[in-house]
């Protein structure tokens, strides 16, 4: 791996870490547990457009343990690790995809990472409160997903017109 | 007569092309929003009816549950899993009180605490509680159910 990519990755490890312990200040409905913005995921949508697919993962990998292990336990690490894999190998070949925005790809991104942790839900309570649970997350996950994915728009614009100025 | 320059022709085509890619994501867009209403519906078609009898069902992370009239007035208290004596404030701990038909997590020691925001379980909370039946402490996979009466 380049010096550069590696200082890249090491930056946006920082980032998500950052952005991940935002949210967690944010409780967005405090009477539902879970349910967040979800800030640290616009790292690995730049990830899933501007790295390989190999760094991607990594980085979800690093955002998933070291959040846990920082902000969380070992039970919130499957539930995250779950929905990081599904979602981050979703948007990976949804990148594939020739010309496709970024807003599908977060949109998606976000509904699966919910699929992957009401799977684990399933399996390591029972479905019966996880059917209580998953109507909100699934909405919450779909509008999170969705403004993230227009956020994380405008950003890249921003990346991209600044990078055909300084010409990187 | 040709009323378009090659330019402008290329201009027109791509405009035209990036308004086809436009649809298209908004497309992708609207079908993962219709699968997300699609599980929505089905989890909420999907969801256990409540029982008979009115009580509440505490279910402990090791697979360990006890049922509770909603009629008694009851300190339950939960380490690691299994039902103990005294809370002792010590990592894992949840305290559930039971008292008027209404149940509630009076304490946990969980990283964030969310349980103990979840407000009181009772026959009448059930219908306007987001989670309905369930006061979850996911953290400590500790669980009360309420179940039955309010049909």
């Amino acid at each position: 791996m380049k010096v550069r990519t590696l200082t890249k990755m090491a930056l946006l490890t920082a980032a998500a870490l950052i952005l991940g312990y935002i949210d967690s200040l944010i409780p967005l409905v405090p009477s539902i547990p879970g349910i967040k913005l979800g800030l640290s995921n616009l790292v690995l949508l730049y990830a899933v457009f501007y790295m390989r697919p190999v760094e991607t993962l990594i980085l979800m990998l690093l955002k998933v343990g070291l959040s846990s292990l920082l902000f969380g336990n070992a039970v919130g690490a499957l539930y995250a690790l779950a929905g990081g894999v599904l979602s981050t190998a979703a948007m990976l070949l949804m990148r594939r995809i020739p010309h496709i925005s970024v807003i599908p790809v977060s949109t998606v991104g976000g509904i699966l990472h919910i699929v992957g942790q009401c799977v684990i839900g399933c399996i390591l309570i029972s479905w019966q409160p996880v059917l209580f649970y998953a109507p909100w997350l699934f909405i919450s996950g779909t509008a999170t997903g969705l403004l993230l994915g227009l956020a994380a728009r405008a950003a890249f614009y921003g990346i991209e017109r600044y990078e055909r100025r300084s010409g990187a | 007569m040709n009323f378009c320059t090659g330019e402008r022709l290329i201009g027109t085509m791509e405009r035209e092309t990036d308004n086809k890619r436009q649809t298209r994501n908004w497309i992708l867009t609207g079908a993962a929003i219709a699968f997300a209403a699609l599980a929505v519906v089905v989890c909420l078609l999907m969801r256990p009816e409540t029982e008979a009898l009115d009580r509440f069902v505490i279910r402990c992370g090791n697979g360990q549950s006890i049922e509770v009239p909603a009629w008694e007035t009851r300190t339950i208290v939960i380490r690691d899993g299994r039902i103990v004596e005294k809370a002792t404030g010590e990592s894992g701990e949840n305290v559930i009180r039971i008292e008027n038909g209404e149940a509630w997590m009076e304490y946990a020691n969980c990283p964030h605490g969310e349980c103990m925001r979840q407000g009181r379980l009772s026959a009448e909370s059930v219908r306007t509680r987001p989670l309905g039946t369930w006061i979850v402490c996911a953290p400590h996979k500790v669980y009360i159910e309420y179940a039955g009466g309010a049909q």
